[in-house]
């Protein structure tokens, strides 16, 4: 330790605070100065305000930045859609009633999981830190895994089309998927948009391949439980496909299945809507009809739910194709800010404005309606047309007129 | 100093005397050299040797050409006479030899007194293994709510860096005085100015990153935890200062149990656990404050009695505080930025790839990095160890050492660098070769799942590696900020977070995080090539280094 730093505990004790050994302070005035007392220094220079003013400063410039940006972030959300329409107007959305029920401090919200159409080509998988999925970039929020192993299992976006696939045959069922790392309500339908399935080859005799449309518990990561619920359409070898739905459970690995309904089915697109409670409830709609509806079950399937879209494969190379998925959680698409009398168009259905609101009923279980909307407002010259748009139902959007 | 000016002429002559004999002769300078005497005594009132005498001349405004004005070859020659004019003013307190003590039980107990220091990390660890929730770190975290509380810890703990060296150095400085008065002056002060600061900055990262980046909701997670952890490294600045392990242990202990328990009550789920962890944080401050202050204001109870420290009490101007304890708070800040470069470096990154500009929680750089970080607390006290042997070695040394004898204690202290920086790096490299085999063997998995992820256990040895490095660069920034020379260890620690922060941004480009840890190898190597050239040159330098500390 440096001796300028000691010696003052070291220096010669006296009750009289000005004696000094120095002769110079002999001559020095003499001022007796009481015990404990400060001795402050003189006049404050520019420096010396402007450091004594930096506690104060700070704070009050971090509470600018923390108020003001509080509030501008506290203010209404930007709405995630605004479509132009003509004179001027626009109809802007509001999602904020997606999140009910998710947790959007989780990987992946309920937004990213709405109308995934796969129109961006995906770039390299790799695998996700601290996981043995591997990442589907540039898609937030998804994840590859399964049984066929990274080496084995294929996933790809490309052509507006989810491929995913197992590149070689297996003695036995393997599957590779994409799904969510987030998860979704219950309360939500659960809807894939699945191109025909591919025949399986005819050489390869007793080979199976399966498209898969799951929605499986959202806990599996942390129990190890594998309950799911599924529909898939079953390609074997000799030509013939079956469509059956029904759910699994299972803890880590060899699930039971229990099919609920089975039917033979051909080639053709498939557009499957899934909603269950995860408990006894469990109804699927393929092609915009009912193809399943049970209750009573006891399925045991813990929600949140995540969805997934899966190949499966026995004895021969496959791959599927996915044209879209949406996690749809609520019920028809309204307008509001409408003046009364409104008549509202789209997609062959017509509704007319009431309290301001026009609203087309469409179940969460169907499809969206697509297409031009069209407002005729009482007393406009002409009608108001906004440009193409997919509406899902549980839209919200607010109709603004143009100036 | 006084000018030059002001020296008191005294008579010159032709005859160089030698003894005080021969000045006797001469009335006048006798009569002066009295005077001189009296002044030496006032700047040093126990002046030990000659060397003492001397630096009190200089000071005085002394040089070889006023030396020889009076007649004297140096300051030197003129510093023997007055040494001996001194003894009529002066009576030496007899020398008590402190009582002898066994050198490697006193290795032993300053060992055990640095490893103190991380025993609250210690503590932490254990309830995280126990409750799954510890001050800060949270096994149930999803990956957004961790992403936003390391960035909080990153900022929280360099803020606090900065402010604990700099409350360490100048506190220290007037806590040795026994000038408890001014201990609490700058303790608050510094502790004030440190605490605006670092609220200025996490306004600054709150409005202009992580709201607009992550949302409003992650934005008010980051604004509590850094401050809250803040506030609670800073808190234990002043224990660490007065020494008072036992109490920042328990302290720590109590913020534990106190988050423990929050996370109960408040029903386990994510938000209850984080406003637990707020509510452990706050209260173990809280505590640690009371205590600090309670100590302080004991001491300062007992300054006016009769034979206390000086009662008068002069605060220096505080920007010259703060100018000068200025490389102090770089070197703490500068000291963080290198040990968790890697894992920041490798969580932008992971978010680049995804597309998105956020900073995404990368498990195998930032559990590996994590566990490789215990290895510091066995290597802090053998830090500790080496620095207190110094200063016992070093006042002997040069106070017996005489004036022709410089060689023998600059080789002397030269041998002591390489023994000291010797047994710290050898350590190092056995606790970073057993570390990692150790820490996976004794730790659950829970805790260590993130190292038999896929390059976690690389990353784990290349952390442990690259933090080895580290002792030996504190080893040295301590010898040289003993000897008052903190521009080398600011130099070098910065140097070592620049190298950190690049190695690790390159070393990752190509997409594997898992080389993140490189980082803290290029960094902990500079850092510690930097300072370990500057000391060496410093103590080579032996006594010259030592009195132009003053």
């Amino acid at each position: 330790m440096p001796r300028s730093e000691r010696g003052s505990s070291e220096r010669p004790r006296t009750d009289v605070p000005d004696e000094s050994w120095d002769p110079l302070d002999d001559v020095r005035s003499r001022h007796e100065r009481p015990g404990g007392q400060w001795d402050w220094h003189g006049r404050s220079s520019w420096g010396q305000r402007l450091v004594a003013a930096f506690p104060v400063g700070a704070l009050v410039a971090a509470g600018v930045l923390l108020v003001g940006s509080t509030v501008a972030a506290s203010g209404p959300p930007a709405p995630a859609v605004a479509l132009r329409g003509t004179g001027g107007a626009v109809l802007a959305s509001d999602w904020s009633a997606l999140a009910t029920g998710a947790d959007p401090a989780a990987p992946g919200t309920l937004p990213d999981y709405r109308d995934v159409t796969f129109a961006r080509p995906s770039g390299p998988e790799r695998t996700i830190e601290g996981s043995t999925s591997l990442s589907f970039p540039p898609y937030v929020g998804w994840q590859a895994n399964g049984s066929a192993t990274p080496v084995n299992g294929t996933t790809r976006a490309s052509g507006g089309l989810l491929h995913v696939g197992v590149r070689r045959g297996t003695p036995d069922f393997r599957g590779w998927f994409l799904t969510t790392t987030g998860v979704v309500p219950d309360s939500c339908a659960f809807q894939f948009d699945a191109v025909s399935p591919p025949d399986v080859p005819p050489a390869s005799a007793g080979a199976v391949g399966e498209l898969v449309m799951a929605v499986q518990t959202g806990t599996t990561v942390t129990t190890g439980d594998i309950d799911y619920v599924l529909v898939s359409e079953i390609v074997h070898a000799d030509g013939r496909r079956t469509l059956e739905a029904g759910y699994s459970t299972g803890h880590v690995r060899h699930a039971v299945e229990h099919v609920l309904k089975r039917v033979p089915w051909g080639p053709g697109p498939l557009r499957v809507s899934i909603q269950t409670n995860g408990d006894n409830r469990l109804t699927v709609w393929v092609n915009g009809t009912r193809f399943l509806d049970a209750s009573g079950l006891h399925m045991g399937i813990v929600p949140p739910l995540q969805p997934y879209l899966e190949v499966q494969e026995r004895g021969t190379a496959y791959s599927v194709a996915y044209a879209r998925y949406a996690s749809v959680c609520g019920d028809d698409v309204a307008v509001s800010g409408l003046p009364d009398g409104t008549v509202a168009g789209l997609d062959g259905y017509l509704a007319t404005a009431a309290g301001g609101r026009a609203v087309f009923p469409v179940a969460r279980s169907a499809g969206p309606l697509a297409g031009v909307l069209t407002l005729v407002v009482p007393g406009a010259s002409r009608p108001v047309r906004f440009a193409p748009h997919t509406y899902w139902p549980g839209d919200r959007f607010t109709y603004r007129p143009g100036p | 100093m006084p000018a030059v000016a002001e020296v008191p002429r005294l008579h010159a002559e032709t005859r160089v005397p030698h003894t005080l004999d021969e000045l006797r002769d001469e009335p006048s300078v006798y009569d002066d050299l009295h005077v001189e005497a009296r002044r030496v005594l006032d700047r040093n009132p126990e002046p030990r040797n000659l060397r003492d005498v001397a630096v009190a001349l200089e000071s005085m405004g002394y040089t070889t050409t006023q030396a020889e004005a009076l007649g004297f070859a140096t300051v030197f020659d003129l510093a023997l006479v007055v040494f001996d004019l001194a003894y009529l003013y002066w009576v030496p307190r007899p020398v008590e030899p402190p009582p002898p003590r066994n050198t490697w039980r006193t290795y032993v107990d300053d060992y055990l007194a640095g490893s103190w220091y991380g025993v609250p990390w210690i503590l932490s660890l254990l309830v995280l293994f126990v409750g799954r929730v510890a001050l800060w770190s949270s096994l149930s975290a999803t990956p957004q709510v961790s992403a936003v509380v390391s960035l909080a810890f990153f900022l929280a703990a360099a803020c606090a860096g900065a402010t604990s060296q700099l409350l360490a150095r100048k506190g220290a400085f007037y806590y040795l005085q026994g000038n408890y008065p001014l201990v609490r002056w700058v303790a608050s002060r510094v502790l004030g100015y440190g605490a605006a600061a670092t609220v200025l900055l996490v306004a600054v990262g709150y409005a202009t990153y992580v709201v607009p980046v992550y949302g409003l909701r992650m934005g008010v997670i980051f604004a509590e935890f850094a401050v809250g952890i803040f506030v609670f490294l800073v808190s234990a600045a002043p224990l660490y200062m007065l020494r008072r392990f036992v109490t920042l242990a328990l302290t720590t202990a109590a913020a534990l149990g106190v988050t423990l328990l929050g996370a109960r009550l408040l029903g386990g789920t994510a938000t209850g656990v984080r406003h637990a962890q707020l509510l452990g944080l706050a209260v173990g401050s809280g505590a640690m404050v009371v205590t600090a202050v309670s100590i302080l204001s004991l001491h300062a109870g007992t300054a006016s009695v009769p034979g206390g420290p000086p009662a008068t009490v002069k605060p220096p101007a505080f920007r010259v505080v703060l100018w000068h304890g200025l490389p102090y708070a770089l070197y703490g800040f500068a000291y963080f930025v290198l040990i968790l470069a890697p894992p920041t470096v490798a969580g932008f990154a992971y978010g680049r790839f995804f597309g998105i500009r956020q900073f995404v929680y990368p498990p195998t750089v930032e559990g590996p990095v994590d566990l490789a970080l215990l290895e510091l607390v066995l290597l802090l006290g053998l830090v500790h160890a080496s620095i207190e042997r110094f200063g016992r070695r070093l006042r002997p040394l040069l106070d017996g050492q005489r004036l022709h004898q410089w060689r023998d204690a600059r080789r002397t202290l030269r041998t002591e660098w390489w023994t000291s920086v010797a047994v710290v790096a050898a350590a190092s490299v056995v606790v970073a070769w057993a570390a990692p085999a150790l820490l996976l063997a004794v730790l659950p998995g829970g805790i260590t799942a993130s190292v038999h992820a896929v390059g976690g256990r690389t990353a784990l040895d290349v952390a442990a590696a690259g933090l080895a490095l580290v002792p030996v660069g504190m080893l040295c920034s301590q010898y040289l900020f003993f000897l008052g020379r903190p521009t080398a260890p600011v130099v070098g620690v910065a140097a070592g977070a620049v190298a950190a922060v690049v190695t690790a941004a390159l070393v990752v480009r190509g997409g594997d995080l898992a080389l993140a840890p490189w980082g803290l190898v290029a960094g902990g190597a500079v850092y510690s090539a930097v300072a370990g050239v500057a000391s060496h040159h410093a103590l080579s330098a032996g006594e010259e280094s030592f009195y132009a500390s003053f």
